[in-house]
């Protein structure tokens, strides 16, 4: 499932030392939750562009619904991938 | 006193913002920024958080204009801002965003409903009187305050303009990656631009798509801010750039390599800056090209017994740099690396004893100690620490922690251990810290 696929593909990217399964779909991931910050973001946006060949964009409308959660970024990321 | 006018031009329909596509001329900036000062809360001190850079802008001279000094903090943990409560005691924050912010008075900014600019007069501004306070780390590791006057300030923005060309690009639009409430972008972002007339766009964009669509919005000649990570970010993506003039990069040091891709892919000259929060910047070079800085005209270094001080005119007074360098010729020297104590992430600076006091006054933590690893390849490095604790486990510290400290600065992982390895005399050996780093990774 891509959730779970993405939820490895933080923690390793980030160096996180959590359970794939611990993280709550729906938390945040930014400030609270996994309280991720901007310099995250942008090794988190190199990781993704790389597995799913498209780049993330923070000034798109929905940028705070596309890091609200893990949900909400999966989602993001099965609509824009191109691999 | 002496006083300095609030920005070069007097025109007032200069373009001295860009909001949304949308120019912005000087006389709406003035006009909205006296309007917010007629809203304004009366107390002395007002912290600026304002995240879209033409509010901060606004907020800035609105201070000014209602004899409020303008306080930056350190970072947006609730402790700083506690901190700051209990320095000053009429202090409040001015915010663009819904962020909580513990229970520190707010001023949510408003964006004024738009009517015709009436010309306004260009405020004066008094040159000596400390406007602005920002925080380093300092070598004691307790955030420090710093006073500019704007007297420093408009001086500094000149020299930096100088040896950036800038009187040949006074039509520059600026974008910037970088807050204003730091000194870099502070001096970048808000000070050249006033100095020189330049224009600067309200957006802060974070990933390599975005600095680029920001960039599009503004016209030519434009001016890209930015640090190493954005940088590589933009490199890595192979992202198309607009055309800039030249990239100014700091924070902290930007590898050749990876500033002659940039040029090469980019098409422009990629600058980098030298300098710190007490002295603002102080020397440039162009990292493609050359490997010694390049002091900035009027700042003089000289040795005393372990450091380099640093004088200019424009600096109330001499200042002792933490980080360990070699003059190569009068004016030029090349780094040689920072205090051991000193951690730098994502250009914010911190020193590791202070740090470690923190862990270890948490309630619950028997012992701790933080430890920065070897770098990840081509990543930010990142700090880790060893903890020991009965009671909390790895979550419940890291939530104590992001309470205290920039999140820059959280340990990546955290590790319960059972002892640190201390020696002797109490001492943690950094290689013993270094195999104890091995063996937790290890059991992962």
């Amino acid at each position: 499932m891509l959730e779970n696929e993405v939820a490895t593909l933080i923690i390793e990217t980030l160096n996180l030392r959590v359970d794939p399964s611990s993280i709550d779909p729906q938390a945040p991931l930014f400030t609270e939750g996994l309280g991720l910050d901007s310099i995250d973001a942008l090794e988190l946006a190199m990781s993704i562009s790389k597995k799913y060949g498209f780049q993330l964009r923070s000034n798109d409308e929905n940028n705070a619904n596309i890091f609200a959660s893990l949900s909400s970024l999966s989602k993001h990321i099965e609509s824009c991938r191109t691999t | 006193m002496s006083h300095l006018p609030l920005i070069t031009s007097a025109d007032p329909e200069r373009i001295v913002a860009w909001r949304n596509n949308e120019p912005c001329s000087l006389s709406r900036l003035l006009m909205d920024a006296k309007t917010l000062a007629g809203q304004l809360p009366d107390r002395s001190c007002l912290i600026n958080l304002c995240e879209n850079r033409y509010r901060f802008l606004v907020g800035l001279i609105a201070g000014i204009l209602k004899g409020q000094k303008t306080v930056l903090p350190p970072g947006r943990a609730n402790e700083d801002l506690k901190r700051l409560q209990q320095r000053y005691e009429s202090i409040y924050c001015l915010t663009d965003t819904d962020t909580r912010l513990g229970d520190i008075e707010i001023h949510r900014y408003v964006d004024p409903i738009s009517s015709d600019p009436v010309e306004q007069a260009t405020p004066e501004v008094p040159s000596a009187k400390p406007l602005i306070e920002l925080f380093t780390s300092g070598s004691t590791g307790k955030a420090t305050p710093q006073q500019k006057s704007w007297g420093t300030l408009w001086e500094g923005a000149r020299l930096t303009g100088v040896r950036l060309g800038l009187d040949n690009l006074t039509q520059a639009a600026v974008l910037a990656t970088v807050p204003p409430q730091h000194m870099f972008g502070l001096e970048a972002s808000i000070l050249l631009p006033l100095r020189w007339g330049l224009s600067v766009s309200s957006e802060q964009p974070l990933f390599a798509a975005d600095i680029a669509a920001s960039l599009e919005k503004l016209p030519a000649p434009r001016i890209l801010i930015t640090t190493p990570l954005h940088l590589r970010n933009c490199v890595e993506e192979g992202i198309k750039l607009p055309q800039t003039a030249f990239i100014l990069s700091a924070t902290s040091t930007l590898s050749p390599t990876l500033a002659a891709q940039a040029e090469k892919l980019f098409d422009t000259q990629v600058l980098e800056i030298y300098g710190s929060t007490e002295t603002g910047a102080i020397a440039t070079r162009r990292p493609a090209l050359e490997s010694d800085w390049s002091l900035l005209p009027g700042i003089t270094l000289n040795q005393e017994t372990k450091a380099w001080r640093v004088t200019a005119a424009h600096l109330a007074e001499s200042i002792l740099l933490s980080d360990h360098l070699k003059k190569t010729s009068e004016h030029h020297f090349i780094l040689l690396g920072r205090d051991s104590d000193m951690v730098k992430i994502a250009g914010k600076r911190a020193s590791l004893e202070d740090l470690n006091l923190r862990l270890q006054s948490l309630d619950g933590v028997e012992d701790g100690v933080f430890f920065l690893p070897g770098r990840r390849s081509a990543s930010v490095p990142r700090l880790t620490a060893f903890v020991v604790s009965n009671i909390l486990d790895e979550q419940e510290i890291a939530q104590a922690l992001r309470e205290q400290l920039d999140p820059a600065f959280l340990p990546r992982p955290l590790f319960i251990v059972d002892r640190l390895p201390r020696n002797a005399t109490g001492k943690l050996p950094q290689s013993a810290l270094v195999a104890l780093f091995k063996q937790c990774g290890a059991k992962q």
